[in-house]
């Protein structure tokens, strides 16, 4: 079997939050709950969840950009946390980042081309000739010219900055590119080009994207496989067409209909999620339509379903 | 009519003398009733909203009348204005943690509007505002007033905003991407809010968006507007299943469908949005439009009159209202 291209194992992040009294411990929360999957090259994984589901801590940690409490990552076989951070360092040549805002991820005193040059400082074997020719190659890839390395992230549009983000992380050449909302900020119709971008950089350049996004119609036009995420963990993990026809989980079916649909008549959303913990029951349970005793006695596990896919459900629909 | 604008037209300074960013914005709203405003970012839309509260950046110079509740907004004076603002117009802004004072209790900033226009005490409005915090569906509003906003969710701070909107029974709410910041989920819990509290306060609301399905399902008006000029407008629902301008057609088709196949092209508009009043003399969208003919770039642009109060501007849209 090959090696997969990225794989989480039973990945965790908990938070300390301050204590409520003097001596009162320190309550936990548990940002990501035992996360595991596992994408092959040329498979894009997408994470789908709400604000505070865990999804950015999820991200930030397969990027050893934080150390997970438990668990381990392997990008091509490697563990990222037993690596030394110059052996890291090297490792982060092959998976690089983009982040959702690209006025507050470029460094308005740089000129493109030095942000775009960037990852590749870290990286002893590049030459600056080299450098060069890479920073070109990669402005190229995602449609800019030249010339625009010499001028400063201001003078371009939010479409072309997002563009030049995607090109810093072209820049090492990366298999892996980690993207948390990368065009959530665009406007509808910078979005589609950016969007046709990732498609034509997937099939062209070979770069697999781990997406996170709160958007269903954007990671699934992206991605191979979705896992829904919610309260820190997966709840449902499928490939994305037949996620998006036949949710399994009741929090995937509420998602898939809360989105905005030009198409549809809306469907009125259950209210006022409570924010309070189930300790033992499932998460969703509370705002759950389809909750029964069992949901809140004890949590369900995410279990295969058959069709590779898998669903952390007592009841899947 | 609750709010007539006829003819707005903003000018911002700038190094280059006054730049026309919007022109000729006109439309109505009734008592009650819903408008969705959709637009890129350089659209106007903001621009137009912000007009309407009286908070355009300093220098910026406003023209065409803005009709409410039959005073024109145009011309009153910053104490006038004030005095509607939190009053007679309610806002609701992007980004509630920005729109929220981090320093005072969430309760005190719901309960500020009562003791300004209303002349409650302290302590009556405080008692009022955890009513209204109720009123938007907080659960344990006592909490959520005693609470700084740090403490609270995107969601719940987008509610509590929403709170202090409404505290004065507002008859315009002008809400500027409100849930942008959100989840969906709980985009359409404070969606289905906003048109609830509508129905129930008699409060027209003036929603502004990026988001062509937000306002599909939320408002019964649209008004679709680029490079500072309305394009299309008329009933949320014929508009966007029947759209007419090239314009409209053009964001419809750039959206990512949930369940289409993956990697399937997207129909991107070429180019990028012309900042916004560059030549306000042709249509803002020549030159990305597909159908331009060398008019579009120089004559100012026609209105073509459609039923069912719908309105047009495009050179490439016949009297029939059919795209030649």
């Amino acid at each position: 079997m090959t090696i997969p291209l990225l794989e989480v194992i039973g990945l965790a992040k908990v938070y300390k939050l301050p204590r409520p009294g003097w001596f009162a411990p320190h309550p936990m929360r548990r940002a990501v709950d035992g996360v595991s999957l596992t994408i092959q090259t040329g498979r894009s994984f997408g994470v789908v969840g709400e604000s505070g589901s865990g999804k950015s801590t999820l991200a930030r940690a397969v990027m050893a950009l934080e150390r997970p409490t438990a668990g381990a990552v392997r990008l091509n076989g490697r563990s990222l946390f037993d690596l030394s951070s110059r052996a890291l360092r090297a490792a982060r040549a092959e998976m690089q980042m983009i982040f959702q805002d690209p006025n507050g991820s470029l460094d308005p005193r740089q000129r493109v081309g030095r942000i775009v040059a960037e990852p590749l400082i870290n990286l002893a074997h590049v030459t600056r000739v080299q450098r060069a020719a890479r920073v070109l190659e990669s402005l190229r890839a995602v449609g800019l010219i030249a010339s625009d390395a010499d001028k400063y992230p201001h003078e371009f549009s939010g479409g072309q900055r997002q563009r030049i983000a995607i090109a810093r992380a072209l820049v090492t050449r990366p298999n892996l590119v980690v993207a948390d909302e990368p065009v959530s900020a665009l406007d509808v119709s910078i979005q589609a080009q950016v969007l046709n971008l990732m498609s034509d950089l997937q099939r062209e350049a070979g770069v697999t994207f781990f997406l996170i996004s709160h958007d269903l119609a954007i990671v699934g036009h992206l991605c191979d496989d979705v896992a829904v995420m919610f309260r820190g963990r997966f709840v449902e993990k499928a490939p994305a067409a037949a996620l998006f026809s036949a949710p399994k989980h009741p929090y995937a079916r509420e998602l898939i209909d809360a989105a905005p649909k030009l198409e549809e008549a809306p469907i009125v959303a259950v209210d006022a999620p409570p924010n309070d913990e189930a300790p033992d029951g499932c998460a969703y349970a509370a705002r759950c339509r389809f909750a029964q005793t069992r949901c809140r006695e004890a949590a369900p596990a995410l279990r295969p379903l058959g069709d590779s896919r898998s669903v952390a459900c007592h009841f899947p629909l | 009519m609750l709010l007539s604008v006829t003819d707005l037209a903003i000018d911002l300074p700038t190094t280059g003398g006054p730049r026309r960013i919007v022109h000729d914005v006109s439309f109505t709203l009734d008592g009650g009733d819903s408008l969705g405003v959709v637009g890129e970012s350089g659209s106007g839309k903001t621009m137009t909203a912000l007009a309407l509260m009286g908070l355009l950046p300093e220098g910026a110079t406003v023209s065409g009348a803005l009709l409410f509740e039959d005073r024109d907004l145009a011309r009153l004076d910053e104490a006038e204005m004030q005095k509607l603002r939190g009053d007679r117009i309610g806002m609701v802004f992007q980004e509630p943690m920005t729109a929220l004072n981090p320093l005072h209790r969430v309760g005190r900033q719901v309960a500020e509007p009562l003791i300004l226009h209303r002349g409650l005490s302290k302590g009556a409005a405080w008692t009022e505002a955890i009513k209204l915090l109720a009123r938007v569906r907080l659960r344990d509003p006592e909490r959520v007033a005693c609470a700084y906003p740090f403490a609270l969710s995107g969601g719940e701070r987008q509610r509590a905003m929403i709170a202090m909107a409404l505290s004065c029974a507002p008859k315009l709410l002008i809400a500027d991407e409100p849930t942008t910041a959100l989840d969906v989920t709980v985009q359409a819990r404070i969606l289905d809010l906003l048109a609830t509290l509508g129905a129930q306060f008699d409060m027209a609301t003036l929603l502004v968006s990026h988001d062509l399905a937000v306002v599909a399902r939320h408002c019964r008006r649209v008004l679709v507007m680029y490079g500072g000029a309305v394009m299309e407008s008329g009933p949320a629902e014929a508009v966007l299943r029947d759209a007419r301008h090239p314009y409209t057609r053009a964001l419809l088709e750039a959206r990512p469908r949930a369940g289409a196949a993956r990697g399937e092209r997207l129909r991107a508009i070429a180019g990028a949005a012309s900042p916004a009043g560059a030549d306000p003399r042709g249509c803002p969208f020549a030159g990305r439009c597909p159908l331009t003919m060398d008019a579009c770039h120089a004559t100012p642009l026609p209105t073509i009159e459609l039923p069912d109060d719908r309105r047009v501007r495009c050179l490439r849209v016949g009297p029939d209202g059919r795209l030649a």
